[in-house]
């Protein structure tokens, strides 16, 4: 290299660093976003065509940004967050790979599409430009949260606890108890007599109050809390066991309690000692119930839009004026009082997530000695209307509109987000149960009905004017429905419950390494278990209607209603596009990708070890083969990540989670197989009926075991001939790369 | 207060029952277990009691080693201790034999009030309660729904034919439980996680010097005979039928 070329480079990497640094800086002035290469040029003191010029294309100017110096960048905005370990390594994790940036990273994206949209590469009309932008920044403000402070699973659940073999079927015997003979009942009477507001008063089903006593009297509120604070530190997955009973009894119920459940873990693991002992007890008793207030009526998807505000009181107190809509359990008569953590923005601080902070308003307020005071001027505006969920009360709160409402900081100022998504990381996995309970009713539904509803000759049958009509479960249209139901619940089931197991391995860890891996699971696939579960829970539903036949479509019968209330767990928790954007955007590259990679290997090992099992051999072909795709796909997206078709991973982000959950779901079904295959063959060689179709069949109709065993073996088998194969296909056509739905405008939408 | 309930493990409700080939009882392969319901209106009862007067409450089960975890059940719904005898010569033995088993622990425990079930679901006999209370030599009340206790006595309401018979008796006595005395509690986590530590002997029958051979021996076991089929009235002529049918009730079913 000549001396005047190697100055001019080396001048140019002194510019490139001026840029870099001027960037940085904006980006940590949080009022100068969006950064745009404007600010940027004015803060380097360059033209924006000089900072063009330093850099070849958009690409290499976000590259630079992003990677150039990425240890530095995060140690800034390690700094920057309060000393929560948890949420440094997230966020020094989330971004190592494209697509994490592009997708995950906020600021950082937001940078990104400037750049992009003042290079005009994207070709759009300037109203298009404005309303990408604007779209862009909705889509972003959601995952703000989560990337600015990342979600910190709280130590409540201790595992110190002995859970014997008998320990656990006694307490799956008593939940069973408690859902069928004590919540089942209210499941249709809760639907007609829907909670309701008399007179200002709300009032939850008059038949919930039984059951409520019931499940706190039982201690199932402190299930899974840490024995100190009297709690019984049940495992994560027996708990989601008992769970799925109790929300396929009656979910619209569950969730009086569940609320009041998941408000007092963000007082336990947020809450001072003070705050603890004011209200966290008495919500873990039951005595008071809890909600969680995020949405507003201009703030849904996007938190960060919020308007409810805290003013301070000289008594570092705060009033709370705002108004929150849509809020579950948010007013009613099982419980005397109910504790709303309320999210808000402080008068003075910052626009957007980063701004917010969370307070403890209670419904009365509660005097030093613990007893109830005077109501704190939350009104119930309304309650909603709804398609389902009936029983459970959705209020409209009014906050302070006579000036009286009082609230009390909950953790540091400005970390509402943060504490808050505590709680949302559990309530999305237990709307992903909620799905899965109502599709569990609905298939033991349709199964018994298809065995009872005599119907039609079967169709070799036809033509025998004498032959008798059969149960409907003999045609195989209906079989291949409910196998079809059968497979999906029983992968949900285990998906469900494997997050469970990987969130109890995570707490039983002994290195960080072996920690930070069960945690990648669970980080991974918490969107997927919301999404994919509360999605083909409804699908599961629909088809309990089609067993059904008209008679499915009639209120008397019961699973009209399943269908009504599942619908809703696709929506709230963050909608499932939500979801999709969650995974795609900051999970897949979570870890410089390593928690996929992970998971993908679990499933790699799997279809190895079915592979040595000659019944399961060409299923296992199926699921390698999907696998296959699948890590194809994800190659794709990172590579389109890098590029200007960054925003097809976003657009295909659903389709992409509903495939890794087919993909997952195969994967547990065949797992499952393979423990079912041994177990069989073990009986099998007792009975003698190895090698013998017929014995083997014989033996299913004496046998409950062999039976059960069968069935999962014939449901995998079902999932990866039918399911599996269309994968590759799915993959392929997201691979085509259409940008029909981002190119076409607005006008053409319309018919 | 000294107050004990005994239990029987029987199959659930809902179990389906099959006789084995040989008729010498049932098959127990794949069935659930559960405590047999009337003598949960005992342990619930003794358990008030207790809540009520202060004292301590023993559960006593004779039957197989899974009979423990009946046993287990009530402790988690807050009984203190159990007595499981358990001797596969009393596996299946007859009412007077497991009522011989109860008494030989039971006297040892000295009680105020002893509670049975009514009857077990399973055989339906319905003699133990009462057979324990004539070897133990004090009075008692059967298909008891509802209980008072004042002044070192009881006050029992025993529904009759069109009427109620309103019992008094003293103590100790044997109660036998009848549906409508109370509302069975479930067993609660903290209880089933207390349970597991809540001391149990386990005897056998040697060791409280009973017999074993038991007076009375189930011959043979056979199911139900299986419903006839439902009978069509072929023809076209509903009068026809209808005479049909009449003459068919009157002298084949001879119900009319
Ligand atoms: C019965 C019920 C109970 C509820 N309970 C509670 C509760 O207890 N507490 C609480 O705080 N809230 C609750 N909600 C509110 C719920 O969480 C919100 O309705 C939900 O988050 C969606 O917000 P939104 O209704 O404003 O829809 P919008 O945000 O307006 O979304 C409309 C559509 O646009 C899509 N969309 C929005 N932004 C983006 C983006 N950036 N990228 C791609 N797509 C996007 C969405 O996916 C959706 O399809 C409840 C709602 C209902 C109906």
């Amino acid at each position: 290299m000549s001396g005047p070329r190697k100055r001019r480079e080396k001048e140019k990497e002194q510019r490139k660093k001026v840029i870099l640094n001027a960037a940085r800086k904006l980006f940590f002035k949080k009022e100068s976003h969006p950064v745009t290469v404007s600010k940027i040029a004015k803060k380097a003191q360059l033209s924006k065509g000089a900072i063009y010029l330093y850099f070849t294309s958009k690409e290499e100017i976000c590259a630079q940004i992003l990677l150039n110096d990425i240890e530095k960048l995060h140690k800034e905005v390690s700094g920057m967050i309060d000393s929560n370990k948890n949420a440094t390594q997230l966020l020094r994790d989330f971004s190592y790979t494209y697509i994490g940036f592009f997708l995950g990273d906020t600021e950082l994206f937001r940078i990104l599409m400037n750049f992009m949209l003042n290079n005009n590469n994207l070709n759009f009309s300037d109203d298009t430009n404005r309303r990408v932008i604007q779209e862009m920044n909705r889509a972003i403000s959601v995952t703000e949260g989560i990337l600015r402070y990342g979600a910190e699973r709280g130590e409540f659940h201790l595992r110190e606890a002995d859970y014997s073999a008998e320990t656990v079927e006694m307490m799956l015997n008593e939940a069973e108890k408690l859902a069928v003979e004590a919540i089942l009942p209210t499941y249709d009477v809760g639907d007609k007599d829907h909670a309701q507001l008399k007179d200002g008063k709300a009032y939850a089903p008059k038949c919930f109050h039984e059951p409520y006593r019931k499940f706190c009297e039982g201690g199932w509120l402190m299930a899974t809390k840490s024995p100190e604070i009297g709690g019984q530190g049940m495992p994560l997955l027996l708990w989601s066991a008992c769970m799925e009973l109790f929300n396929s009894a009656n979910f619209a119920f569950m969730m009086y309690p569940g609320l009041g459940l998941g408000a007092a873990a963000l007082i336990d693991n947020y809450g001072t000692e003070e705050q603890k002992n004011k209200y966290m007890f008495k919500m873990l008793e039951g005595k008071w119930g809890g909600t969680m207030c995020l949405t507003e009526p201009g703030a849904g998807s996007d938190v960060g839009a919020l308007r409810t505000s805290a003013k301070r009181r000289p008594d570092g107190l705060f009033d709370i004026i705002g108004t929150k809509s849509f809020i579950s359990s948010g007013d009613h008569d099982l419980t005397e009082n109910i504790i709303h953590p309320v999210l808000a923005r402080i008068e003075g601080d910052p626009l957007g997530t980063g701004g917010i902070s969370i307070f403890i308003v209670p419904k009365y307020r509660v005097k030093d000695d613990g007893s109830l005071g005077v109501a704190n001027d939350v009104v119930t505006g309304n309650l909603e209307h709804k398609m389902g969920i009936h029983g459970n009360a959705t209020a409209t709160l009014n906050f302070g509109d006579n000036g009286k409402c009082i609230g009390e900081l909950l953790g540091p100022e400005r970390a509402g987000m943060k504490i808050m998504f505590l709680l949302m990381n559990e309530a999305r996995l237990e709307v992903g149960m909620q799905g899965l309970g109502h599709a569990t009713a609905a298939l033991e539904h349709a199964i018994q009905y298809a065995k009872e509803r005599i119907q039609s000759k079967p169709v070799w049958a036809m033509r025998d004017p004498n032959a008798p009509a059969v149960p409907i479960i003999q045609h195989p249209d209906v079989r291949r429905t409910l196998l079809w139901m059968k497979a999906h619940v029983e992968g949900m089931r285990a998906m469900n419950y494997w997050v469970s197991y990987c969130i109890d391995m995570e707490h039983a860890a002994k290195t960080p390494q072996e920690r930070a891996k069960w945690e990648g699971f669970v980080e991974l696939l918490t969107p997927v278990c919301k999404a994919y579960c509360s999605d083909k829970g409804f699908d599961v539903c629909s088809f309990a209607i089609d067993v059904y036949g008209g008679y499915g479509y009639i209120q008397e019968y019961p699973v009209e209603q399943y269908l009504r209330d599942c619908k809703i767990a696709s929506l709230y928790e963050g909608t499932n596009g939500i979801q999709a954007l969650d995974l795609v955007g900051r999970k897949l590259g979570m870890n410089k990708g390593q928690n996929a990679m992970n998971l993908f290997g679990e499933i790699s090992a799997t279809v190895a070890k079915a592979k040595t099992i000659d019944t399961l051999k060409s299923q296992a072909q199926r699921l390698e083969e999907a696998y296959n795709a699948m890590v194809g796909l994800t190659m794709q997206f990172a590579d389109w990540g890098k590029g200007s078709s960054f925003l097809l991973p976003i657009m295909n982000a659903r389709p992409y989670l509903m495939n890794l959950g087919d993909l997952v779901v195969g994967w547990q079904l065949m797992q499952g197989a393979v423990v079912a295959e041994e177990k069989l063959q073990a009986i099998y060689a007792k009975a003698g009926a190895e090698g013998s179709k017929a014995k083997q069949r014989a033996l299913a109709r004496e046998n409950k075991d062999v039976a059960f065993y069968q069935g999962k073996i014939l449901a995998a088998s079902y999932f990866a001939d039918t399911v599996l194969p269309t994968l590759a296909g799915r993959c392929t056509a997201i691979q085509l790369g259409n940008k029909a739905p981002i190119e076409m405008l607005e006008e053409s939408f319309t018919i | 207060m000294n107050i004990v309930a005994c239990v029987k493990q029987v199959p659930d409700t809902e179990a389906l029952i099959k006789v084995k080939p040989d008729g010498s009882g049932i098959d127990e392969g794949g069935i659930k277990w559960v405590m047999n319901p009337y003598d949960e209106y005992g342990v619930e009862e003794a358990l008030r009691l207790k809540e009520a007067k202060g004292g301590e409450v023993t559960i006593v089960s004779v039957g197989p080693a899974r009979a423990m975890e009946t046993i287990r059940t009530a402790l988690a719904m807050g009984a203190e201790k159990g007595v499981h005898v358990s001797d596969p010569l009393l596996d299946n033995t007859d009412a007077y034999t497991t009522a011989a088993a109860l008494a030989a622990v039971i006297k040892g425990l000295n009680p105020d009030i002893i509670f049975c079930g009514q009857r077990a679901i399973d055989d339906d006999s319905g003699q133990v309660g009462s057979i324990l209370a004539a070897i133990l030599g004090i009075p008692q009340v059967t298909i008891v729904t509802k209980l008072e206790m004042a002044d070192g006595k009881i006050k029992a309401i025993k529904p009759i034919e069109g009427a109620q018979l309103v019992i008094e008796s003293t103590l100790p006595c044997v109660i036998t439980t009848q549906k409508g005395l109370n509302e069975p509690r479930y067993a609660s986590l903290p209880g089933i996680m207390k349970a597991k530590k809540k001391p149990v002997d386990v005897k056998n029958a040697a060791a409280l010097g009973i017999a074993t051979e038991p007076k009375a021996k189930v011959a043979k076991m056979t199911p139900p005979p299986d419903r006839a089929p439902g009978k069509i009235i072929a023809g076209d002529d509903p009068a026809a039928k209808a005479a049909e049918l009449v003459r068919l009730l009157r002298e084949e079913a001879k119900v009319i």
